[in-house]
Order: C-alpha cells, then sequence, then structure tokens
C-alpha cells in the first residue's frame, strides 16, 4: 500500500523529530499528503524554519531507495508495522516515546491475553537458570505470554520455559530483527520465529551495539504487564528495565535469592526499594487473577516412590552443581554404585548430568 | 680385487640391509662412492682415508670404488664408516675375505682410528640377526644396546685396529664366547629391570581425594583407554597422569625391543639405559611443533606420538596446543600408527599409546562453579571450541576434580593406594590375557569394531537400556562401542563374566562430552 510506504519513509528516513511526529499527526494529513506538502504549508502548520524545510526537501530525494529498501524487506519475510496502524501494539502506545516503526518476525502478543516480562542477568547462577525455565513453563501453561530479550542465561531459559509448554513467547532484539544475537541462542531464534515472536524497532541488518540495549529494555516493559526479575547482580541490565516499568506504572515482581551470592545482590536489593515479592508462580497469577494447574502432585508421587539410596542421594542434590566426589563423602555410598543409582534417578527425570562429573536435581519445587 | 661387506641402513623406523662393494684396479688415482648416499654418509670417505693412515694401513695409489647397494634406497647415518673401511682392507689385502662371512658391521670411525658410538645400534643388529648373521662388528660404547638382541653375538671393540686383529685371528672357541655373551647380557637385563622396578616415582595416595578420578585413572590403566582429566589449576591432573604409569603392566620382550628399537634410532639410549623395559611416558610441552610431534623431517625421524608407543603420551594444558598437533592425533589414536611420505618412500610409524590429557574447565579455571566463575557462557564455550568435537569424541573416559577442604589436604589415604588400584587392575589384566590368547591384542580398547560384538556381549534388557540411552543421548558409534569397551573394563575389574546394566551406566558415566561445554539447558 501507498501510504504504508510514504509512512515508512517519514520514521525511518528521520525526517521528523519525535514532536514533529506528533504535530503532523495531530493535523489530520495522511502521508502522501504530507509528502507532496509546499513550503507554505510546512512553514505555516508546522512552524519549520527555512533550514529544516530544505533538509526536508533533501530527503524528499531519497524516496526512490527507500521504496527499494521496503520492498526489499517485505520480500525477506519480515512484518514492519508503523505507529499510525490500526494493528499498532496498543501496549506501546501510551510510552514517552513509542518506537514509529518496528519489524518483526511471527506475532507480535494479543492485546486482550496478559503478559510477563521475564529478565535477569546473563550471568546467573543455575538456580537462576532453573527457576527461570520453571516460571515460563507455569506461565505459559495458563496461557500468558513471556516477553523477553533472548539474552544467554536467565531471558533465554524463561523463554525456552514457554514454548516448552507450547505457549507464546516474544523476544525483544537489540539488534536487526534478522541478525540473531546472541549467536549461541541460534535455535531459540529459530523456534520463536516459528512458534512466537521476534521484534525490533531498528532497521534490519542492524548490529548488536552497545547502546541499542537499555533502548530496546523499555520495549520489553512495555510490551509486559508485568516484569518478573529472577536473578540480577549488582550492575545488571536488567535493572534498567526495571527502572522503565516503574515509569511505566508496570509491577515488579522479584524472586528472592540467597543473600551470600553476588548473583542476587541486584534483585534482592530490589525487595528492600519494594518490589513484590514472587516465592512460588502462583503470586504472579494472583495478579491477574488466575489459578495454577498443579503438576507438583506427579512430582511427588516420584519422590515418594524412590528407594532408600535413592532418597538419599536426592536429598544431597540440590539445583547447585554437586561433584560426585562430594556427594560420595556426604551420602557415604561408594563411587561406582553412587554412579549407578545416579543414572537411575535420571532416567527418572529427577536428576540430571551437568558435566562430566557433576549433577544437579532437575525440578524446581516451591 | 673386489669385496663384500654387509651393513644396513634406517629410513624411518625400518632397517634395511645395504651392501658395500670396494674395487681397487689399475688406472687414475681416485677414491670414488657411489650409491644414493646422503651429505653424512659422503663425508665417511675422508673419514676413513685418514683413519686407515692413522692405522698404519697405506693407502695404495690406484682406482679405488666402492658402492653402496641397493642404490635405489637412500644411505644416511654416520656408521657406515667401519663397513667401508673393511672393504677397503679386504680389497687392499689386508683381510682374508672369508673372515668376514657371517659378519655385519656398523661403527664410525675417528680421524686417529677409534671406534665411535652411532645411532641405531639396537635396531641394526636386530636386522642382522634376522637375515642370518651370527656376529655383529660395533663400537664398544653400544655393546649393551646391540647385547639386547638374543641370537647374535656382539663383537664391541673400540678401534680400527682391534677390528683388524680380531679378523686376522679369529678365535676358534667362539661357542664359548657366545655362551659367556648370553650370561652376561642376561644378568645386565636382570639388574636393570630391577633398577627400574624401584625407581618409584610417588603414590596415588599423594593425591588428596580425588577418589574420582583415581578410579577413572585405575580403568585407564586397565584397559588401555583414552583419558581426559578436567580441573582447575593446582588440582592434582598432572600428578595423577604420571601415577597412572605405575599402574600399566611391564612391557612383554617383544615389546621392550620394539620401543627400544625407536629410542636407539632417535639416539636416546645410554650407556646407562641401553634399552627400555619400561613404558615410556611422554610428556610434550604445548608449543611443540607438528614435525616434533609426529615425527618427520627430511629423514623421517619418530615423533613424541612414535616414542610415546606402548606408554603414556600426556598432553597438559591441552587447549594451549596448536590445533594442528591436536588434529594430527586423530589417525594415530585410531589406526595405531602413522604414515610419512616422502619422496624417495612411504613409512609407518607404529602409534599405539594411551592419550591422557589434563586442561582447566574454563579460563578462570573454575567451572560449573558459577560462585567463582567469572567467565561468560560464550568464553567457556569458545574455550572447549578449541578442541574439535571428533578429538573430544576419542577420549574413552572424561572425569572432572573436585575442589578439596583444608582438612583433606592433611588426610593421609591409607586405603586408596598405588597397591590397592594395581591389584584391581591385575585382576582385569589377567581377565583380558585369558580372554584375548588367541588374538593379537592385548587390551580391551584395541578391540576392532567387528570384534566388540564378540568379546562384548550383553543380555536383552542391556540392550534396551542401551538402545534408549543411543536415542537420548546421540551418541556416534563410535561412542557406543567405546562405552562397551569401558563396560567391559570396568566388569573385568569386577572378575565379572558378564556386562551388566551397572557396568554399562558407570561407562556411561565417564563420557559427557557429546554436549557442548557450557551447555546448561
Amino acid at each position: 500500500m501507498k501510504e504504508e510506504k510514504y509512512q515508512y519513509w517519514l520514521h525511518t528516513k528521520r525526517v521528523l523529530s519525535y514532536q514533529d511526529i506528533l504535530k503532523y499527526m495531530s493535523l489530520g494529513v495522511s502521508a502522501e499528503e504530507f509528502f507532496s506538502a509546499s513550503q507554505l504549508f510546512l512553514a505555516e502548520y508546522m512552524g519549520w524554519k527555512e533550514k529544516k524545510i530544505q533538509n526536508f526537501f533533501e530527503k524528499k530525494k531519497q524516496w526512490t531507495s527507500t521504496v527499494e529498501e521496503y520492498q526489499q524487506i517485505l520480500e525477506r519475510g519480515i512484518k514492519v508495522i508503523v505507529f499510525e496502524h490500526k494493528d499498532y501494539p496498543k501496549r506501546l502506545k501510551n510510552l514517552t516515546q513509542p518506537p514509529l516503526t518496528l519489524f518483526y518476525y511471527g506475532n507480535l502478543p494479543k492485546e486482550d491475553i496478559p503478559s510477563v516480562g521475564i529478565i535477569g542477568s546473563r550471568h546467573c547462577s543455575y538456580t537462576g537458570i532453573e527457576l527461570s525455565k520453571y516460571f515460563g513453563e507455569e506461565l505459559a501453561q495458563r496461557g500468558i505470554q513471556i516477553i523477553s530479550g533472548m539474552a544467554c542465561g536467565i531471558d533465554a531459559a524463561g523463554q525456552k520455559g514457554a514454548l516448552n509448554r507450547q505457549g507464546y513467547s516474544l523476544a525483544v532484539l537489540g539488534c536487526g530483527v534478522d541478525v540473531c544475537y546472541p549467536k549461541e541462542e541460534i535455535s531459540l531464534y529459530h523456534q520463536l520465529k516459528k512458534q512466537g515472536g521476534l521484534v525490533s524497532e531498528f532497521l534490519p541488518d542492524s548490529k548488536p551495539l552497545s547502546w541499542h540495549f537499555p533502548v530496546r529494555n523499555r520495549l520489553i516493559s512495555g510490551f509486559s504487564d508485568c516484569i518478573l526479575v529472577v536473578e540480577a547482580g549488582e550492575k545488571s541490565g536488567s535493572l534498567i528495565t526495571v527502572d522503565f516499568a516503574l515509569e511505566q506504572g508496570k509491577e515488579v515482581f522479584v524472586i528472592p535469592g540467597n543473600v551470600t551470592k553476588r548473583q542476587n545482590k541486584g534483585s534482592n536489593q530490589l525487595l528492600h526499594m519494594g518490589a513484590g515479592v514472587a516465592l512460588c508462580v502462583q503470586d504472579i497469577l494472583d495478579y491477574f487473577h488466575l489459578t495454577q494447574n498443579i503438576q507438583k502432585k506427579k512430582l511427588e508421587k516420584t519422590c515418594m516412590e524412590l528407594e532408600e539410596q535413592e532418597k538419599v542421594l536426592y536429598s544431597n542434590l540440590n539445583l547447585e552443581p554437586k561433584h560426585l566426589d562430594i556427594l560420595a563423602q556426604e551420602t557415604g555410598i561408594h563411587l561406582s554404585e553412587l554412579m549407578v543409582i545416579l543414572m537411575g534417578l535420571e532416567q527418572k527425570n529427577l536428576v540430571k548430568q551437568v558435566s562430566c562429573s557433576y549433577y544437579c536435581r532437575k525440578h524446581v519445587e516451591c | 680385487m673386489f669385496s663384500k661387506v654387509y651393513t644396513g641402513t634406517v629410513l624411518g623406523v625400518q632397517t634395511f640391509l645395504v651392501c658395500v662393494e670396494a674395487d681397487v684396479s689399475s688406472g687414475m688415482p681416485c677414491f670414488e662412492m657411489v650409491g644414493n648416499l646422503s651429505a653424512q654418509v659422503k663425508e665417511a670417505k675422508d673419514r676413513v682415508k685418514v683413519a686407515l693412515k692413522n692405522s698404519l694401513v697405506s693407502f695404495p695409489i690406484k682406482r679405488i670404488m666402492v658402492s653402496l647397494s641397493p642404490s635405489e634406497m637412500k644411505k644416511e647415518g654416520s656408521h657406515f664408516d667401519l663397513p667401508i673401511a673393511i672393504s677397503l682392507l679386504i680389497s687392499f689385502g689386508f683381510i682374508d675375505e672369508k673372515q668376514i662371512e657371517q659378519l655385519f658391521f656398523i661403527g664410525e670411525l675417528g680421524l686417529n682410528g677409534q671406534l665411535c658410538k652411532v645411532r641405531g645400534a639396537l635396531a641394526l643388529v636386530e636386522l642382522a640377526q634376522k637375515k642370518g648373521f651370527t656376529q655383529c662388528i660395533l663400537p664398544k660404547e653400544n655393546e649393551k644396546e646391540g647385547s639386547f638382541i638374543q641370537g647374535i653375538q656382539v663383537i664391541a671393540l673400540s678401534s680400527l685396529e682391534e677390528v683388524i686383529e680380531y679378523l686376522q685371528n679369529k678365535r676358534s672357541d667362539m661357542n664359548q664366547a657366545v655362551e659367556q655373551c648370553e650370561k652376561k647380557r642376561n644378568e645386565e637385563i636382570y639388574f636393570i629391570q630391577q633398577h627400574h622396578e624401584c625407581d618409584d616415582e610417588g603414590d596415588f595416595a599423594d593425591i588428596r581425594g580425588q577418589l574420582l578420578a583415581k578410579r577413572a585413572s585405575a580403568i585407564a590403566a586397565a584397559g588401555f583407554h583414552h583419558i581426559l582429566y578436567i580441573g582447575e589449576k593446582g588440582i592434582g591432573k598432572t600428578m595423577l597422569a604420571k601415577r597412572l604409569i605405575h599402574l600399566l603392566p611391564p612391557l612383554e620382550k617383544e615389546d621392550c625391543i620394539e620401543v627400544s628399537k625407536m629410542y636407539s634410532i632417535c639416539g636416546l639410549l645410554s650407556k646407562e639405559k641401553p634399552f627400555l623395559t619400561r613404558r615410556p611416558f611422554r610428556v610434550p610441552h604445548h608449543t611443540i611443533s607438528l614435525i616434533s610431534f609426529t615425527g618427520g623431517g627430511r629423514n623421517p625421524l619418530p615423533g613424541e606420538i612414535t616414542l610415546a608407543n606402548k606408554g603414556i603420551l600426556f598432553l597438559d594444558e591441552l587447549p594451549e596446543f596448536k590445533s594442528e598437533v591436536l588434529e594430527s592425533l586423530r589417525q594415530p589414536l585410531e589406526e595405531k600408527s602413522l604414515w610419512v611420505s616422502r619422496l624417495y618412500g612411504r613409512y609407518e610409524f607404529p602409534a599405539d599409546f594411551l592419550l591422557a590429557a589434563a586442561m582447566n574447565p574454563c579460563r578462570c579455571g573454575y567451572y560449573p562453579d558459577r560462585n567463582r566463575c567469572s567467565c561468560s557462557i560464550s568464553s567457556i564455550k569458545q574455550y572447549f571450541r578449541k578442541l574439535s568435537g571428533p578429538l573430544l569424541d576419542r577420549f574413552d573416559l572424561c572425569v572432572e576434580m573436585s575442589r578439596i577442604s583444608y582438612d583433606d589436604l592433611y588426610k593421609i589415604d591409607k586405603q586408596y593406594t598405588t597397591e590397592y588400584f594395581r591389584e584391581q587392575v591385575n585382576c582385569a589384566r589377567m581377565q583380558q590375557k585369558i580372554r584375548y590368547q588367541q588374538e593379537n591384542i592385548e587390551f580391551n580398547s584395541q578391540l576392532s569394531a567387528a570384534k566388540v560384538e564378540r568379546y562384548c556381549k550383553i543380555g536383552q534388557s542391556e540392550r534396551n537400556f542401551l538402545k534408549k540411552m543411543f536415542r537420548e543421548r546421540n551418541w556416534s558409534i563410535r561412542g557406543y562401542h567405546k562405552i562397551l569397551k569401558v563396560a567391559r573394563t570396568i566388569a573385568d575389574m569386577e572378575k565379572s563374566e558378564e556386562i551388566t546394566i551397572l557396568h554399562l551406566r558407570e561407562a556411561i558415566c565417564y563420557r559427557k562430552l557429546e554436549q557442548d561445554y557450557g551447555e546448561i539447558l
């Protein structure tokens, strides 16, 4: 549609500053009309000086190349949505500086279904990963949409959890929507393309520059109805997302962590400042007036049916990986027997082998 | 007059018979040597001339031609001096042809006629014995080395004059000499073996804690499996690898000769240690070049992997090795040998060694303890990515070392000593010896894919269990066979005829390298 091309040109070629956009929108003219506006019109209705008008006419010369660019983007399968469009996400309309153009794959979150942003450090503990995954799974199970940034660690774990339960998850990227950053998460990237959504306000092919990330964080909190901070260090980028969330008036939930571990310093500090406490999934569901599908009973049953030695071993394990030697010392079970019992627990899906000689529990119980 | 003297040459790690022919005739006075000679051998001409002069042998003013045949083969080495000198002496008429029947000569000549030490004496004496020569004349310094070969009398002399004297007045009481020689040699070997056995370099109990790593080391030694140790710095990885050699069984006689031959060719044998009776333990530094590692050079010499043949090759700080060096390991690990091609031939170097390696889990060394590890996930993966998947796949056992507490440092382990593990290893050895009586192999790890089916039989329930794991864990066929072989070794250590699920489970625990290291979910 021609109108969309003009809109695309207006937004992406930095023709208008943010204030100017609002002014232009209040005029009630279409983008096409605005494009063909005369100097008089611009001077009178937009209040522009000579220089700015000249600049405007200069930018008009880029029209043909912009149209080509736009066509190419569409051909690559990238969807474009502009601020004026009727389907533009309502959640973002209220931001102080909403993105004027969004590029996305898959689908954007539905307006009438609740969404939760799961955020945290990249440099996190195993417990954090498991918790993030668990919350992602349980919330998606109840149909909640999970929003995050696809970063390594907490973000990716939460999103994978959601996809595991055939739920919806959106990743807001700090680079072009066709660039996969971080590249370790390439399989998650492809899954989200199919099952969820990938969105970015930056032009396709944009590199993941460091200043992009705080900027995209406002969109993570923008798309979410509330935020869950799983684990954050003292200087984590997720704290910036929390600031945006507070600005936007969104509720912030934090999972309390071990006070001695540096990975929890930031998130515990938030609790200190008055963030909501999330001790279990129900705490978040309460915000949306929903209840949890209780899968806990199955886990409890499996644990009850364990043999004596398996119980002893299972009770000595937690979410953090433990070395076999330490387990042997703590339980008094001989090494070769220990390995056999652990394999048995692995078969029952209670335990997993993190690396050659380290084991940890698989399931979160809270 | 025409004369013929026999000697040998070493190409790569193989020896070939060489015939030195000399002819003296009338004509323009000159001294020529032909026969595809290397620069080293060409120098012999001058040395021999001066040595003969100093041994009071006058050079006739005639046309002298010396040919080393077969001429298609490149001649290398400094041991041709003596045979050339002898062949000239025969041509000059100083020595009778009949005196050198059944004799093999090797030795370098000093300018004063002294007989000097040569490289590869052991290999050449073995060649002589195989070709049916009854006596071998060599330098005094190579006497012990040469005496190691049975079935040939070794006559060690120290100068050209002595050689001439010996040949001119050959004693008829040769049999007695042979007997005395044999007796003396057997005593020497016994003495050296004892000496090596007592050369103890430490016990397993010296390493505190690390039960898992010790058990894995015992399994590696019992079945000759390749093992990778992962752990933070200063935890005992190198110590453990060094003690691994104590658990391996002693070398058989034929293997002693084979191993000693390699060392002889490289010039690594000495007067104090004329041959090897213990398995070699090679620890190349991680800055080693490809040629020194695999072997090569213009005249191919064995590299570290051939010198570790029948023993242990320990690579400390595995990711620090050059990637070309690590990749060169792939073929030898599978085929137990390495082929080196040169312009004038292809040489096969044996490389049947136990690969032990040690590395840190990440740059800081603390992974997977995320509280102390300050590396990002990508840098952990990158660190491990230095080792290619196929190389990691070739390790049968992989074990991580745990962190020990301060109290553990002072706990003296009375139970888990070298003796404790040696008992288990010997038990496994007995089982393997009986099992592979008809086969040409010693250890479980040497089973080929076809033989694994035969010797590592498993029951139906075990088969079902493995089927499930195969799907879940995405093993390669090689990985699958390795698990069976390790399980076979574990069963042998417990004197169990059958491989049960317990053995399989333990074997599987030691193999977690299929997955990307650093992959949390």
